[in-house]
C-alpha cells in the first residue's frame, strides 16, 4: 500500500514539472496597425488550449479566439472602441507567453467638438470679452486633431451687447452661455388713481440698460414715500422691464415718491398735491 | 416559560441590529476625505510643468494639477493590466469612463506591466475659471515590463484634457501621439 501511493506522489510530480514549452505561434498576416472590428489575425499555433489578452493604451480587453487544429484566429470585438496606440497581443497556454506588438485604431469614428467659454455668464456692465477653448475627441475619447497638428485651440471673443441664451459652435445645450442686461440708466416714474377701489396705481418702465436691453426679470426694486417727517419704504422687483405698485390712496397722498435699483433713483414724483 | 420568552426576544433583537449592519455597511458610501487612493499613493514620477496658456494657473492650481496627473497615470497603469475600471471612478470623466465600463470583461489580469517614470507637461490652454486644463505631455518615459522579465521604454507624447469635476482633475480625452522606444525590444 506504501509503495502504491508513493507511485502516485512520483506520477503527480513528473507531470507537475514537466512543463511543455511551446514554440513561439508565427503570425500569418502580420501588420503593424490593426483595426478593430475590421481586422482579425492568423496564427499557426501548435496544438494546446490558447487564451489571449490585449493591452490598449488604457485598457486589458480580451478577444475572441477560434482554434480549428493549428489554426488560431483572434478577433477583436466591435467593442465600445479604445483608445488608439501601441499594443500589446499575449497569446498564452500554460506558462507559456508570447508577445506581439501593433498599432491599435477604431474604425472610423464621429468625431464631437467640444467648445468650453469662460465666463458663462456675462454682463452688458462688464466685459464682453469671452474666452473659448476647442478641442475635438471621437465617441471613446481619442482626441483628434483640429487642424494640422494642433490638438487645442483657444480664443478670445468680442459678443454683442444683447441679451439672451446663445449656444456655441457645438450647438448643444451644455455649451449654452448667457448675456445678462446691465444696470439700469434711468426708472421713468408714473401713477394712475383706481377710483373704486381708493388706490394709486404706481408704475416704473421700461427699465433698460445702456445698449437698450431690458433690464432683468426679479430686479429689486425699492419705492420711498416721504410726507412730512413719515417714510415709507416698499420693496418690490421688476417683470419684463415694468415694476408696478398698488397702495391705499390715503397711505400716499401727498407724497414724494423715489424709486431706485441700487444706486440709481428716479426723479421725484409728487403724488395727488391738490389733495 | 417567561425566561424563554425572553431570550427568545433577545435573539430576534439581536438579528435585527445584524441584519440592519449588513444592510448600512452593504449602501454606505465612503465621503472623499475617508477614501484612500492607494495607487496613487505609491506612485512618484518626475514631472516638470511649463505653463504656455494665455491664462496662468497659481502655484496651488500647479500642485493640485500635479498631483491629479500622477494619479490619473497610477489609474491608467493600473487599468493596463487589469480590465475593470470601477476603482479609477474617480479619475475619468462619466463619458470616458462609460467607455471603460462599456469595455470592461471579467478576466485574468494581464501579464504586461507599464510603470510611467518622468512626464514634461506643457500647459496649452488653461480655462478663466480654472476648471478646463489642457496640455501636451512630452517626453514621457514609459517602460513595459513583459513576463519574461525584459522591459522597454519609450519615450511618448501625449495630448491630454483634464475637466476639474468633484474635487479632482478627470481624464476627459486623451492621444497617445506617438512612443518610440528608447532602445530595441530584444
Amino acid at each position: 500500500m506504501k509503495w502504491y501511493r508513493l507511485y502516485i506522489v512520483t506520477a503527480w510530480l513528473s507531470i507537475g514539472c514537466s512543463q511543455k514549452t511551446l514554440e513561439k505561434p508565427q503570425w500569418l498576416n502580420a501588420t503593424s496597425s490593426i483595426t478593430i472590428g475590421q481586422d482579425s489575425l492568423y496564427f499557426i499555433v501548435p496544438e494546446a488550449n490558447w487564451s489571449a489578452s490585449i493591452s490598449t493604451p488604457v485598457q486589458l480587453i480580451y478577444p475572441d479566439l477560434v482554434q480549428n487544429e493549428d489554426e488560431l484566429v483572434v478577433i477583436i470585438k466591435p467593442i465600445g472602441g479604445i483608445i488608439e496606440g501601441m499594443a500589446f497581443l499575449t497569446l498564452e497556454s500554460e506558462e507559456n507567453q508570447f508577445i506581439y506588438s501593433f498599432q491599435l485604431k477604431n474604425p472610423q469614428k464621429v468625431t464631437q467638438l467640444t467648445d468650453l467659454r469662460t465666463p458663462k455668464t456675462l454682463s452688458t456692465d462688464s466685459s464682453l470679452v469671452q474666452q473659448q477653448i476647442l478641442y475635438r475627441f471621437d465617441d471613446v475619447g481619442n482626441l483628434i486633431p483640429l487642424a494640422g497638428e494642433s490638438y487645442f485651440e483657444e480664443k478670445y471673443i468680442e459678443l454683442l451687447p444683447e441679451t439672451g441664451t446663445f449656444q456655441s459652435e457645438t450647438g448643444t445645450p451644455q455649451s449654452s452661455f448667457y448675456v445678462e442686461a446691465g444696470t439700469v440708466v434711468d426708472i421713468p416714474l408714473s401713477y394712475s388713481l383706481d377710483g373704486p377701489n381708493h388706490q394709486i396705481r404706481i408704475q416704473t418702465g421700461p427699465l433698460m440698460d445702456r445698449f437698450d436691453n431690458k433690464i432683468a426679470d426679479g430686479t429689486h426694486i425699492l419705492f420711498f414715500f416721504q410726507r412730512g417727517d413719515q417714510r415709507i419704504k416698499i420693496e418690490s422687483v421688476t417683470e419684463d422691464a415694468f415694476a408696478t405698485l398698488t397702495v391705499p390712496r390715503e397711505m400716499v397722498a401727498n407724497s414724494k415718491l423715489v424709486a431706485s435699483i441700487a444706486q440709481v433713483s428716479s426723479q421725484t414724483l409728487n403724488l395727488l398735491p391738490n389733495d | 416559560m417567561t425566561r424563554w420568552i425572553f431570550i427568545g426576544f433577545l435573539f430576534l433583537a439581536g438579528l435585527l441590529l445584524v441584519s440592519m449592519a449588513r444592510i448600512r455597511s452593504s449602501h454606505s458610501v465612503v465621503p472623499y476625505f475617508l477614501r484612500y487612493d492607494s495607487l496613487a499613493l505609491n506612485a512618484s514620477p518626475q514631472i516638470d510643468i511649463q505653463v504656455n496658456s494665455i491664462e496662468k494657473p497659481d502655484k496651488a492650481q500647479l500642485e493640485k494639477l500635479e498631483k491629479d496627473y500622477i494619479a490619473i497615470w497610477a489609474h491608467l497603469n493600473y487599468l493596463y493590466q487589469h480590465p475593470n475600471p470601477r476603482p479609477s471612478q474617480e479619475r475619468f470623466t462619466e463619458r470616458f469612463y462609460r467607455n471603460l465600463a462599456k469595455n470592461y470583461q471579467k478576466g485574468e489580469a494581464g501579464s504586461i506591466q507599464r510603470k510611467d517614470s518622468q512626464h514634461h507637461l506643457f500647459i496649452k490652454t488653461w480655462s478663466r475659471d480654472g476648471l478646463s486644463c489642457n496640455l501636451l505631455d512630452r517626453d514621457a518615459q514609459l517602460t513595459y515590463l513583459f513576463p519574461d522579465g525584459s522591459s522597454q521604454t519609450v519615450t511618448a507624447t501625449v495630448a491630454v484634457s483634464l475637466l476639474f469635476q468633484g474635487d479632482n482633475w478627470r481624464l476627459d480625452a486623451i492621444r497617445f501621439i506617438n512612443e518610440t522606444p528608447n532602445q530595441p525590444h530584444l
